[in-house]
């Protein structure tokens, strides 16, 4: 086997805070909802989502395709592992480009309520195949989506 | 009740006598994998259910001496033979979610023999669990591997 050939691992922890102006119960009712999702996931004009399947119950399978709309090469498995209605969400989730995998990763929300808004905590530990791009497509994607959810409420 | 989420990954690296390819399969396949892969006092255990495949699900359950059960759930997210596969594991005692995880293994040709390199990315829940009983587990767990393949 030659070094090009060789795969290499990537392990990164990307956490990211947010509050918003409204109760626990509105932000999880955004990241339940398709439809929300929808809207707030896509982190600028030209980018796409379409959801193929869509299970949020602990054991559900979410199956998504996102990219540039004219050329949507990604696909998400999102599985739910645990959910906690309006406080938490735990979820794996695998990305293909192109049918190759290029990352996994686990996905913890964390909702608290903090006087009248909510703190949000979501940590990504991602695991990238080949990957450094990967990293920064999550560091870019969720900071975009992250801050549309403020758009929601 | 005070809800917690405790974030934390750890690598070990193991060394084995036998090939990437044998090692390979004491993970991949079912019998080879219930030689080795149990809790470590057990009073009891369910025969290990392994579906190895991209998108298949393993389960390990047992009841420990204190009579709890502990539970593994894993689901497949990425396969290359001999080389490395990616899980997504959970773990319950009894109905209690206690962690999730991300698990990564690498087998790399070192010498006759291989280097195993062990990641995992977990979020414990809750306080039930937490980092050092996990990555003491876990280098239990790949003993038991080395004396199931003979070292």
């Amino acid at each position: 086997m030659t070094a090009a050939t060789q795969t290499r691992m990537l392990h990164d922890k990307i956490v990211m805070e947010r509050t918003y102006n409204t109760s626990p119960a509105r932000v999880f009712a955004a990241w339940e909802s398709v439809e929300a999702r929808l809207r707030w996931s896509i982190p600028f004009p030209e980018a796409g989502a379409a959801y193929d399947q869509a299970e949020f119950r602990v054991g559900g399978l979410d199956i998504m395709r996102c990219g540039l709309k004219s050329d949507m090469r990604f696909l998400a498995h999102v599985r739910y592992l645990e959910i906690i209605n309006d406080a938490r969400i735990v979820m794996a989730e695998s990305i293909a480009e192109d049918g190759k995998i290029r990352a996994a990763s686990l996905i913890t929300v964390e909702l608290e309520p903090a006087g009248k808004e909510t703190k949000q905590t979501v940590t990504m530990q991602v695991s990238a195949i080949d990957g450094a791009d990967m990293l920064d497509g999550y560091r870019v994607g969720w900071t975009a989506a992250l801050d549309n959810i403020a758009k929601e409420f | 009740m005070k809800r917690s989420v405790v974030h934390h990954t750890f690598t070990v690296e193991r060394r084995y006598k036998a090939q990437p390819s044998r090692v390979f399969a004491a993970w991949s396949d079912p019998h080879a994998k219930a030689k080795w892969f149990h809790g470590p006092d057990e009073r009891s255990r369910d025969p290990l259910e392994l579906d190895f495949r991209v998108g298949g699900k393993e389960r390990a359950s047992g009841v420990s001496k204190d009579g709890t059960r502990h539970t593994y759930d894993a689901i497949y997210l990425n396969i290359a033979p001999d080389e490395r596969f990616i899980l997504t594991y959970w773990m319950h005692i009894d109905d209690t979610p206690i962690s999730a995880s991300l698990q990564t293994v690498e087998f790399a040709r070192d010498g006759g023999g291989t280097l195993l390199t062990f990641t995992e990315q977990a979020a414990f829940l809750d306080g039930f669990d937490g980092p050092a009983s996990r990555e003491e587990g876990t280098r239990w767990l790949l003993e038991q591997l080395a004396q199931a393949i003979g070292g």
